[in-house]
Order: C-alpha cells, then sequence, then structure tokens
C-alpha cells in the first residue's frame, strides 16, 4: 500500500484519526497472506501424487500383484475419506465452507483414488463386463455425493464432466472442441439434451434454494454444451440449417434474459460470441448464394463484418451500462 | 505524457487504496464513500468481460478493414503491403488518440486493441519495407513499445519493451565476434540487474506512480530474464543452436560449474529475500523457479524415474503445505495461512473449480473405459495459479 496516499487523506480530513492509526499499524506490522500459495503449492502435490501414483502402478503392475496394488489403493482412499468424513462440518442446504483448504484437497484425492480403483476393477478383473457405462456411473454418482455432501465445487465440476463423459461427450474446457466429433448425430443431439438438463438443474438449484452456489457451475457447463451443440447443428445439418439458426437465436434470448436478471457479465459476453458466430455463418452462406465470379460478395461480406462489429460494440457498452445501473 | 486524464489516473490510484484498506477493515464505508464521491474518475472502463468482448470485436473490425484496404490494392499487393500496413497504423493510431480525448475509454478494450494492432501493423510494415533482420527488428520493436508504455502505461508493452532490449543486447554481441559470444549469458544477466536497480530507483519518485503498474512489470521479468540468462539449461542448449557448437550429448560447457551454481542458487536467494523483506512477488518468483531447477536437473540426471520423482516430489509438497497451514494459522513472523482479503474469493473458487475438472477429468468415453487410465491424469505442469 501506498502510505502518501493515506497521509494526504488524512491531512485533507478524509479520514478519521482511528482509521489512520490503523493503516499505520498495518504498514508497520505488514501480515502478508500465503493462503493461495500454500493452495497452489497443495494442487501440485495432489496433482504430481495422483499422476505419479497412477504411473507407477501401471508400470509395475506385473512385479507388486494386483492385490496389493488394489489394497494400496483403497487405504490411501478409505483413508482420505475417514479424514473427510471425521472433520467435516454438518450437512446443510446451503454453503458450507470447508474446515480448512487441506480439507478440500485431501477430499479431492479421496475422489481420485476411487476413480483409479473402479477404473483398475474393470481393467483387471472385468468387473462390469462390457457395461462399461456402469464404470463411468459409480465414479460419478460418488463424485455428485461428495460434491453435495461435503460441498466441494470443483468435485462438482468433475462430476458434471464424468456425466458428460457417461453419455459419451467431453466437456472439459480445453478439449470441448477438439475431442468432440461434431459431425455426429447422436453427439449434437445429446450435447442438446445434456446442456438443457444442466440448465434445468441449474434453475431447480436457484428455485429450491439447494446448494445455491453450485447455480452457476450448472449454467456455466449448460450455456457453453447447449449453444455449441446449436451451431454445430447449423453447420452439420446445413440443408435444415435455418431451423437451427431460429433455435439458436430462441436459446440465445432466453439466456440473454437469464443474464440480465443475474447481472452477469460474463454470459452476456459467451452469448454474444456464440450468437455472433451464428448470424456470421448465415451472412457468409447467403453472400455466397449472391454470384460466383465477381468480388462483389467478398466486398459486402468485409463491410458486413467492419458493421456489425460496431453495432455489437455499442450493443455491449449499452448492456454493460444497463446492468450496472440496475 | 500519459495520454489519459493524469489527473483522474491519481484518483483512480487512490479510489483503488481506499478500497483496499475499506476491505482489509481499516476504513469505514463512509469514508470509503466520501473519498470516492471527492476522488472521481470519467473514465469510460466497463467491466472486465465486456472488455474482452470490446477487445475482439474492435480487433475484427480492424482486421476486417485492413483486408478491405489490401482487396482495393489487390492487383500490386506485394508493393503496396507495407505501404498500406503503415497506413493502417497511422490510421488506427488516430483512432486510438481520439477514442482516449473525447470518448475517455481507458482499459476498455477497445483502446487495448487499437493500440495492439496499430503497433504491430507499423512494426510490421517498417520491418517488411526494410527488409530488417535480428538486430534492427528489435531495435524497432524497441522504440515502438518505448512508446507506448509511456504514452499508454500500458503494462504488456512495458514486457515486450523489456525483451527487445534484452534482443538488441544479445545480437549486438552475436554480431562483434566469436569472443563475445561467450559473454553473452554475462552480458544479459548485467543488463537485468540494471534495469532491476534503475527501476528501484525510479519507483521511488512520485510522479512515476502512473506507471507503476509498468515499473512493476519490468522488474518482475527482469528478476526472471536474470535467472534464465544463467540458467544451465538455456546457456547450454542456446548456445549449442545459436553457435553451432555441436556439442556432444551430456557433454559439459566452459564455466559449467558456474551456471550450474547459479541455476540451483538464484532460486533459493530469491525465496529467501522475499521471506526476509515479506515481499510476496519475490516469493512466488522464488517457487516458480524452483520448479526450474528441477526440470534443469532432471534434464540432465535422471536420479530417478519421472513417476518416482513425481510421487515422492507430490508426498513432499502435501506435507510441506499442510505443515506451513498448520504452523501458520495464528500469524507467526509477519505471515499467516488466513486469507486476509477476502474480496474476490467467490470468482477464485469458480476458477479454481474449472482448473480441477480440467486436470482431474479424464477424456475417457464410455467405449474408451476398459482402457485403464486412458490419458486420466492431467500433464503435471506449471498450470498453477501464480
Amino acid at each position: 500500500m501506498n502510505s502518501t496516499v493515506f497521509d494526504r487523506l488524512h491531512a485533507e480530513g478524509m479520514i478519521s484519526a482511528s482509521s489512520y492509526a490503523k493503516i499505520k499499524l498495518k504498514q508497520q506490522n505488514l501480515l502478508l497472506s500465503v493462503h493461495w500459495e500454500l493452495k497452489t503449492l497443495l494442487y501440485l502435490g495432489v496433482l504430481m501424487l495422483s499422476a505419479g501414483l497412477g504411473i507407477l502402478v501401471y508400470k509395475n503392475i506385473d512385479s507388486i500383484g494386483h492385490q496389493v496394488i488394489l489394497l494400496l489403493i483403497a487405504l490411501v482412499c478409505t483413508g482420505c475419506f475417514f479424514y473427510c468424513f471425521k472433520n467435516k462440518l454438518p450437512y446443510s442446504t446451503r454453503k458450507v465452507s470447508a474446515p480448512s483448504s487441506f480439507f478440500d484437497y485431501i477430499l479431492l484425492l479421496a475422489c481420485c483414488t476411487f476413480i483409479i480403483f473402479i477404473a483398475y476393477l474393470q481393467y483387471q478383473y472385468n468387473l462390469f463386463g462390457n457395461r462399461y457405462g456402469l464404470a463411468v456411473f459409480f465414479p460419478m454418482a460418488l463424485l455428485f455425493f461428495s460434491a453435495y455432501y461435503f460441498d466441494h465445487l470443483g468435485i462438482l465440476s468433475m462430476a458434471i464432466a464424468n456425466l458428460a463423459a457417461w453419455l459419451g461427450i467431453t466437456v472439459t474446457p480445453l478439449q470441448i472442441l477438439s475431442s468432440n466429433d461434431f459431425n455426429n448425430n447422436t453427439i449434437i443431439f445429446t450435447g442438446l439434451a445434456l446442456g438443457l438438463l444442466l440448465m434445468w438443474i441449474a434453475w431447480a438449484t436457484k428455485k429450491r434454494n439447494i446448494k445455491k452456489h453450485f447455480e452457476f457451475t450448472y449454467a456455466n457447463f449448460g450455456t457453453h454444451i447447449v449453444l455449441i451443440s446449436c451451431l454445430a447443428a447449423m453447420f452439420h445439418f446445413n440443408a435444415i440449417y435455418v431451423i437451427w439458426f431460429l433455435l439458436l437465436m430462441g436459446m440465445t434470448w432466453v439466456f440473454y434474459r437469464k443474464a440480465m436478471t443475474d447481472k452477469s457479465f460474463y454470459f452476456i459476453l459467451v452469448i454474444t460470441i456464440y450468437a455472433y458466430t451464428g448470424i456470421s455463418y448465415v451472412v457468409v452462406v447467403l453472400l455466397s448464394y449472391l454470384s460466383e465470379h465477381d468480388l462483389a460478395p467478398i466486398y459486402l461480406g468485409f463491410l458486413y463484418f467492419i458493421i456489425s462489429g460496431i453495432a455489437l460494440i455499442l450493443f455491449l457498452i449499452r448492456t454493460n451500462k444497463k446492468i450496472r445501473e440496475a | 505524457m500519459i495520454a489519459y486524464n493524469p489527473l483522474w489516473l491519481n484518483n483512480l490510484l487512490i479510489r483503488e487504496q481506499a478500497g483496499q484498506a475499506f476491505h482489509q477493515g481499516s476504513l469505514d464505508k463512509e469514508e470509503r464513500d466520501n473519498i470516492n464521491n471527492k476522488y472521481q474518475t470519467y473514465f469510460y472502463s466497463p467491466n472486465f468481460f465486456i472488455r474482452i468482448g470490446l477487445f475482439i470485436l474492435t480487433t475484427i473490425i480492424l482486421l476486417f478493414s485492413f483486408g478491405l484496404f489490401a482487396l482495393l490494392f489487390l492487383s500490386s499487393i506485394d508493393k503496396a503491403i507495407s505501404g498500406l500496413a503503415i497506413f493502417f497504423a497511422i490510421v488506427s493510431y488516430a483512432a486510438l488518440e481520439y477514442m482516449i480525448q473525447s470518448k475517455n475509454h481507458f482499459q476498455s478494450g477497445v483502446d487495448d486493441a487499437l493500440l495492439w494492432i496499430s503497433a504491430c501493423s507499423l512494426l510490421g510494415g517498417i520491418s517488411y519495407l526494410t527488409g530488417a533482420g535480428g538486430l534492427a527488428n528489435c531495435v524497432i520493436v524497441f522504440v515502438i513499445s518505448l512508446y507506448s508504455c509511456l504514452r499508454f502505461g500500458d503494462r504488456v508493452m512495458s514486457v515486450v519493451w523489456f525483451i527487445s532490449l534484452l534482443g538488441i543486447f544479445f545480437f549486438a554481441c552475436t554480431k562483434t565476434g566469436t569472443a563475445a559470444k561467450a559473454f553473452v549469458p554475462f552480458v544479459l544477466m548485467a543488463v537485468s540487474i540494471a534495469i532491476y536497480f534503475l527501476v528501484k530507483i525510479i519507483k521511488r519518485q512520485t510522479i512515476n506512480q502512473l506507471y507503476s503498474g509498468c515499473l512493476q512489470i519490468i522488474s518482475i521479468s527482469a528478476l526472471i530474464s536474470f535467472y534464465f540468462s544463467g540458467n544451465y539449461y538455456i546457456v547450454r542448449e542456446l548456445s549449442n543452436a545459436m553457435f553451432n557448437l555441436n556439442l556432444a550429448e551430456n557433454a559439459p560447457i566452459t564455466l559449467g560449474w558456474f551456471f550450474w551454481l547459479f541455476t540451483v542458487v538464484i532460486p533459493c536467494f530469491y525465496l529467501t529475500r522475499g521471506i526476509q523483506k515479506k515481499d510476496i512477488v519475490l516469493i512466488r518468483i522464488g517457487l516458480l523457479l524452483i520448479a526450474a531447477i528441477i526440470f534443469t536437473v532432471r534434464y540432465y540426471y535422471s536420479i530417478a524415474s519421472i513417476e518416482v520423482v513425481m510421487t515422492a516430489g507430490g508426498i513432499t509438497l502435501v506435507v510441506i503445505s499442510y505443515g506451513l497451514t498448520r504452523y501458520l494459522k495464528v500469524p507467526k513472523f509477519g505471515f499467516t495461512s488466513v486469507e486476509i482479503d477476502s474480496s474476490g474469493a467467490k470468482e477464485k473458487l469458480v476458477i479454481e473449480s474449472i482448473l480441477l475438472a480440467q486436470t482431474f477429468t479424464g477424456e475417457s468415453a464410455p467405449s474408451a473405459a476398459n482402457k485403464f487410465g486412458g490419458g486420466s491424469f492431467g500433464g503435471g505442469g506449471a498450470s498453477g495459479d501464480f
């Protein structure tokens, strides 16, 4: 903190003597919080530990023996869960803060080892036979349970990603576009259904007031999945793209209303980008019908992007003002 | 010198300080509101996400405008392109000044995009026109980014400026002859140190507080570049590649012992100084560079296999952070593991949850569930939220 600023404010009489004394005291006995640094170390530690153990087991599978490995994983898992059950605060439908940041990561380790355990059983003993869905279902159920029971946003996100994986799509942020084959009808329809389901859960979460702070996570996954599915459908079913375009616009309108009531700048940005992509696609398709030989459609296309860009800037500036004033 | 209204910038600084003090419980609400009322700013600075949107849209508009210009000169594009780029840079610059002077834009996304597009197209135009090499390009970047820093106080520009400065010294040394090549690491170290202490002196002058963000970023870059100009891996591999030394695998380099010592000692030194001086930035850099030590050592000496290192390192990190968290629950020596400033805690939790979903979740679709551990472990890396 800049002490000259407060000297000046004090001299001008803007802050009382007691506040000034408090600030001075804080500056002399500077207390530094290393909360997030320690949390980052913990995060890296758990990440390395679970990855390292995973590889270790994978490489030594022949030499240690399966029962020993399974026992070891089970021990770590139950140990971590035991710690969590012992130290947790009582359950409530409201937000329950974790007893310590260490708790959060022990829970994470517990869930990770459980996933490894199930995967190992399936791999080695073919526990679920050919019903692979079950092998994903159990970890997912456990993740959802842990997320609600111990109140953990990160585990909830993992649970949603697992739910999507159970249905056959990847929704982790960096792979959502690259890992999914959006030229596949099933994926598009599943995505749309999953996204709508998540939006409905988000709505119910808020309405019923059950872990209200989970709403954002559901809505975040839901919005992206629904809008990406609509766009993918537009590109894929290009004979009837108009229908999907209308659906995209309809969804955008619904999400826009929701973002305005929630005063969420983030969702405004997200839906603007998706809607703009959709509209631009339609414009480019229409322009390509115009003429194939001269440059006129290209000029018109460039002009479209310039003018629509300016229009959207004005829209964003106006929306920003609206949300701030509301 | 600075394009934005300096009075408002100062007021903004005061408001930020007051807000911080308010969040830490030193000021009451009435005092903060009084301060905010007295020190008004009339900048147009929208919400962060709107800023991103405005940045993207302004970039789209500018790129298509440039495309439109280029279409007009399509027949002679090779000759016209550099002139076109310079002309375009001037037009965007004029637009930038206009947005700042009469529309009061400040970190709105529009001014960021205009500044960057203008700077990049000016660089591209001049560089293409003159056919500039490494050194000349660095000089062009140096001039453009220095001007952008001074005029607009852009922090990323200050990093670019610092890198271009290092680039100038690097290329100047490599051009002077073989003897100078051996001194490149030492020259870069000296430049970094000189800049670091220069920034320290400049920071003390109150007139420079409008640039405090830039200065902070430059001193961080200087600390990091000081380390990497002496890091064994960087020195060995870079000189091998740049000067065609054709070193055999694991063959030592001249003064190897010095660079090894440097690689190991400097991060520890940063960390200790950071703890002594209670400088959170130094502590973070120290922690980050300790990871660099591990990567460097492991690259040349595989003491243990990667999974053993990861497991052992993971356990060590968990134990250390657990111990410190417990130990510092009650503040000791001015450090605490409890969060003091809880503003933005909700956003941090959301970011953390997205990070966890990204790194701990696999891509396992049902059909792939029979493959054990099919890529379900995110690559262990320095993806921490420093």
